[in-house]
């Protein structure tokens, strides 16, 4: 039927610019579309004599009327504008279908009135429609083409059924005169006919012109669908006896100027008609449809209409029209919901018969959605910021992240399931898997076995929403170095229950991933873990990272004893990545080969570097990190504990840094005389000279020396420095404690610098001066979790200090900061040194790397013995010193004791034990055992 | 750390150092537990704590740590003096004991991690 229109629509605007007259062939009814097709044709001559043209007294033929009727059904519009009374609605009608006829016969109407007529039919589209010019086409050809085109029975004049109707005819007519130039008075042919005829004859009334009475009917009859019965009737009915002014009258208002208005496209409109529909609750509004649109059409109208709350999220076919049928007065409306496939129009027209009034609006249902769709949320998905507006809706098309979701009613609108539930359940509509749920209820995906068809899904974010903790605290993870966090939310859960100090200590840190730096921590860290998960970023760019390694909730620290002590001002500390308790398990169960061979250290680390360069990056993001980052400085690792050498030498190889070590403070004061180190990392604790005894040292001789700030005076860039530290050495001498070395306060006597002070640069090449440009930087790497010591480290002219277990991260970082730092301060140096290390690398051949590698093997165990040989020496030394002191002690001991034998023995002892404890820790100990003894 | 995932050669051979070098330590601890070496003890509590430290053992950390206090005259978190030698000395002796027990735990572990498990 809408093609029908259309046709008859696009015909018109052709017949009237091209002046040619088209036959057309529309069907007009959806219902009898296929039984026009199949209709015979009728020839055109029969039509001839029912057409009075110039009184306009064509009597429309009741069963064209009939489907003209149906077809155009009431035009609302004309309806409102009118008084609202039936009669003027029919007339409205009748008008319409008028008008349809009117247009139809628009080219042959003058001559070949009975050709035109007739000539109407045809079978199917308007392609196949002959165009014939107004004058030439003579009506047999016509006939021919019918015969030959179209089988089915298409009727297209529109006849009226009565008085209005011819009236209407005429105006209309005239109006086609008007604007149609070329085309003569249409000459429909209207079959008079009586109207008791109609009722029987409510055929969809295609085009063509039957030829004799009896056969139509028998045809209409057919095809006719038995509903249209009653609309025939009532249109033809209501307006049973309206005069003709009335309807003049009517028409002669405004809403005739729009209908009669000469422009084209408004005749197209007339075939429009418009009904209310309204959303539950709401307003209700005008769509417009086409005549013969079906209930589903109207849906699609009625989405674009609500374009915003219905169009993004509903597709038509969800959506459901109730009509509430007028009841008699106190009754309470009934309501139906309408199958997609009835005619809207007709529908209408059945049901209301004095037309559709706004409250008769057609409700329009949509499936229940619950639950909003939630906004992404902003952490979740980054969504680019052009994105961000729209947001609120989710996104149709299915291109993006989600899914097309089911709708977004905004909240203002009432769910309309609540005002029809208990009566509509079981009738409702054609989503029946919404239709029957609860308003609270989500429909079970499950459902789509039995419905076919899936329901709205839930959004993924609003299923989960409400079940977990809603006030759980967010884990913030920063990729900031700067330790901000003072309560990762992770210690909190030390209310857990499991002893802390049980849970941190029943087991060995073994994890397998870091399983060095690790470090079950047994006092709270005031650091973040972003560090660790930093480090553990960078390594997911390239490989898998095993589970072990992924952040996750270190173990509750254990009860703190020294907590006072950390509290506070404590520069930062390395954090730890603690492993709990029960990871070991996971990591001993993972498969792991180590090397079979078990073989001793020393084969196994040059294994290790030589195989180094064949898998260059195990962790490539790291490395690669680190290989831009981290200047290339020479660190001088100080540390007795050959464990932890070993493993800062890993890190410092990780960090592809060059570095020395020294196992003990006078090897690396050795070392350091050689100069060209930017970082040391000193241990504390050490045997022979520990690190502060060490760093003072070296801050000594820096000072008597002239490096670093002192002598970065302009004087330093002319002449040899040495000649410079010389003077300053002799100035130094003549002034002992002299102003330029304000800081001697810290060591006192210490700065009367001998002779063995010098540097060995001074008696060198000036080359080796730029080794020592700047003061070195050393870090104390202190076990102690005491403050006390920290300062002492701070005061003794360390730079800064790192916590041991020395985990990698922080290690990196320091190294890092202070490189650069150094970096800094001697842009020249380091960039003469960095391209002087470059060029060694490159010259370096693969055997010449592995000469170096066990020269550094040898070196390495030479520096043990060394460090061994010194120990030893100085335990000697000790020994030596406490026998003395045990002679002296026991000397004195002797002397006491004949004291003691002259006077009491009692008070003796005491003094003896008291004596001992006031000289040296060893000489007291021994001296109590030996008086013992 | 270590440069294979599956060949911790150089982790496994750190740990197998660190073995010897703490077998050694507890044994020079019993000597100067005869010889009633306080700071000698306090000594090499701290060099054992530093190298389990670092490897993560921290109940052996803490007990050296302990030994380490113990051997300097103090209670065992080093904040109290400790007068009496002899009770020094007695803690030092059972903290060895239990030192020694712990790191006998992390050995097996470590053991198992190292070897067995290849």
């Amino acid at each position: 039927m809408a093609r029908g229109i259309f046709a008859l629509g696009r015909l018109f605007k052709r017949s009237n610019s091209a002046n040619t007259t088209t036959t057309f062939t529309t069907t007009t009814t959806t219902t009898s579309t296929s039984t026009s097709s199949t209709g015979t044709t009728t020839p055109p001559s029969e039509q001839q004599p029912t057409r009075n043209l110039p009184q306009i007294e064509a009597v429309v033929s009741p069963q064209q009327a009939g489907a003209r009727t149906r077809r155009s059904a009431s035009l609302t519009k004309l309806r409102e504008k009118g008084r609202g009374t039936e009669l003027a609605e029919s007339v409205a009608e009748v008008r319409e279908s008028v008008l349809l006829v009117g247009e139809l016969p628009s080219p042959a109407a003058t001559d070949l009135s009975p050709a035109r007529s007739g000539s109407e039919t045809l079978g199917g589209g308007e392609g196949e429609v002959p165009t014939r010019d107004v004058s030439a086409s003579p009506p047999p050809v016509q006939r021919e083409d019918k015969v030959v085109l179209d089988p089915p029975v298409v009727q297209i004049q529109a006849p009226t059924p009565d008085v209005e109707a011819k009236e209407l005819l005429g105006r209309h007519w005239l109006e086609r005169n008007d604007t149609a130039v070329d085309t003569p008075l249409p000459a429909p042919s209207y079959q008079p006919r009586l109207d008791d005829e109609v009722s029987s004859l409510r055929s969809v009334s295609p085009n063509t012109v039957p030829a004799d009475g009896p056969q139509r009917h028998q045809l209409s009859i057919s095809t006719a669908h038995p509903a249209d019965e009653k609309v025939v009737e009532t249109v033809i009915d209501a307006p049973a006896s309206p005069h003709p002014n009335n309807i003049s009258s009517a028409l002669n208002t405004s809403t005739l100027a729009a209908y009669f208005t000469p422009a084209l496209p408004d005749m197209s409109q007339l075939l429009h008609r418009k009904i209310w529909v309204r959303r539950p609750g709401a307003s209700a509004t005008m769509v417009q449809l086409k005549a013969d649109d079906l209930v589903d059409d109207v849906r699609d109208m009625i989405l674009k209409k609500y374009a915003n709350s219905l169009g993004r999220t509903f597709d038509a076919p969800d959506m459901t029209l109730r009509i509430l049928l007028r009841a008699e007065a106190g009754q309470p409306r009934v309501e139906r919901v309408l199958g997609p496939e009835e005619e809207m129009c007709r529908t209408i027209d059945e049901e209301f018969t004095g037309g559709q009034k706004v409250e008769d609006a057609l409700i329009i249902d949509v499936p229940v959605q619950e639950r909003r769709t939630p906004r992404p949320s902003p952490r979740a998905y980054h969504h680019p910021s052009y994105h961000m507006l729209e947001d609120y809706r989710p996104v149709e098309s299915g291109t993006d992240y989600f899914p097309p979701m089911p709708a977004v009613i905004p909240p203002s609108m009432p769910q309309t399931t609540s005002s029809h539930d208990g009566s509509m359940n079981s009738s409702r509509g054609h989503h029946p898997s919404i239709a029957g749920l609860h308003p609270g209820q989500e429909p079970r995906s499950i459902a789509v076995l039995s419905t076919g068809q899936i329901p709205p899904l839930p959004s993924p974010g609003s299923v989960m929403r409400n079940r977990g903790h809603p006030h759980r605290p967010k884990v913030i993870r920063q990729h900031t170095a700067s330790p901000t966090i003072l309560s990762h939310p992770s210690q909190i859960n030390n209310s857990s229950g499991v002893p802390l100090s049980a849970a941190a200590q029943s087991s060995l840190n073994v994890n397998p991933q870091l399983p060095l730096v690790h470090r079950g921590s047994t006092r709270p860290r005031n650091d973040s873990m972003a560090s660790e998960t930093l480090l553990h970023h960078s390594n997911t760019n390239g490989m898998s990272v095993p589970s072990s390694a992924i952040p996750q909730p270190p173990t509750p620290p254990a009860p703190e004893t020294l907590t006072g002590h950390q509290a506070g001002s404590t520069p930062p500390t390395p954090s730890q990545l603690v492993a709990p308790g029960r990871r070991i398990k996971k990591a001993g169960g993972r498969k792991i080969h180590p090397d079979k061979s078990g073989g001793r250290s020393s084969h196994q680390r040059s294994d290790s570097q030589t195989a180094k360069p064949s898998t260059p990056n195990s962790i490539p993001g790291l490395t690669s990190v680190l290989d831009s980052s981290v200047p290339p400085i020479s660190v001088l690792i100080v540390e007795d504990n050959i464990i932890n050498l070993r493993i800062l030498e890993g890190l410092m190889k990780r960090l592809k840094v060059r570095w020395q070590t020294a196992m003990n403070g006078a090897i690396a004061l050795d070392k350091w005389r050689q100069g060209g180190y930017h970082l040391v990392l000193m241990d504390i604790q050490m045997p022979v000279m520990n690190g502060l005894q060490a760093t003072k040292e070296i801050r000594r001789l820096e000072r008597v020396n002239g490096i670093g700030v002192f002598s970065a005076d302009p004087g330093s860039v002319e002449g040899s420095p040495a000649e410079k530290e010389k003077e300053k050495e002799k100035k130094e001498r003549q002034t002992p404690n002299g102003a330029e070395v304000p800081s001697s306060a810290v060591e006192d006597g210490d700065d009367k610098s001998k002779p063995s002070d010098l540097l060995p640069m001074q008696k060198q090449k000036e080359g080796t001066a730029q080794l020592f440009k700047s003061p070195v930087i050393i870090v104390a790497l202190t076990a102690s979790s005491l403050q006390s010591d920290r300062h002492e480290a701070l005061a003794a002219g360390c730079n800064d200090f790192l916590t041991k277990p020395v985990s990698f991260v922080w290690l990196e970082r320091k190294v890092k900061e202070w490189g650069c730092m150094q970096a800094l301060i001697d842009f020249d140096g380091w960039r003469r040194w960095k391209e002087f290390a470059a060029r060694e690398d490159e010259g370096k051949t693969e055997v010449q790397r592995e000469v170096e590698r066990g020269r550094e093997e040898k070196e390495r165990g030479r520096v043990a013995k060394m460090a061994k040989l010194q120990e030893i020496a100085a335990k000697r030394k000790e020994k030596e010193e406490d026998e003395k002191r045990r002679k002296r002690v026991s000397l004195l001991a002797q002397q006491q004791l004949l004291q003691q034998q002259a006077g009491e023995v009692g008070t003796s002892v005491t003094t003896t034990n008291g004596e001992g404890s006031g000289a040296t820790a060893e000489g007291s100990t021994n001296g109590v055992a030996q008086s013992e003894g | 750390m270590d440069d294979d995932e599956d060949e911790r050669e150089f982790s496994k051979s750190i740990v197998y150092d660190f073995f010897t070098q703490a077998e050694n330590t507890f044994t020079s601890m019993d000597e100067n537990l005869k010889k009633k070496d306080l700071d000698a003890l306090s000594a090499q509590g701290h060099f054992l704590k530093g190298s389990s430290a670092t490897l993560g053992i921290t109940k052996l950390k803490d007990s050296c740590e302990k030994i380490q206090h113990f051997g300097a005259r103090k209670d065992e978190t080093g904040t109290v003096e400790e007068a009496d030698d002899g009770k020094s000395l007695a803690s030092c002796a059972s903290t060895i004991e239990q030192a020694k027990r712990e790191f006998k735990e992390a050995e097996g572990a470590l053991k198992r991690f190292y070897r067995d498990e290849a």
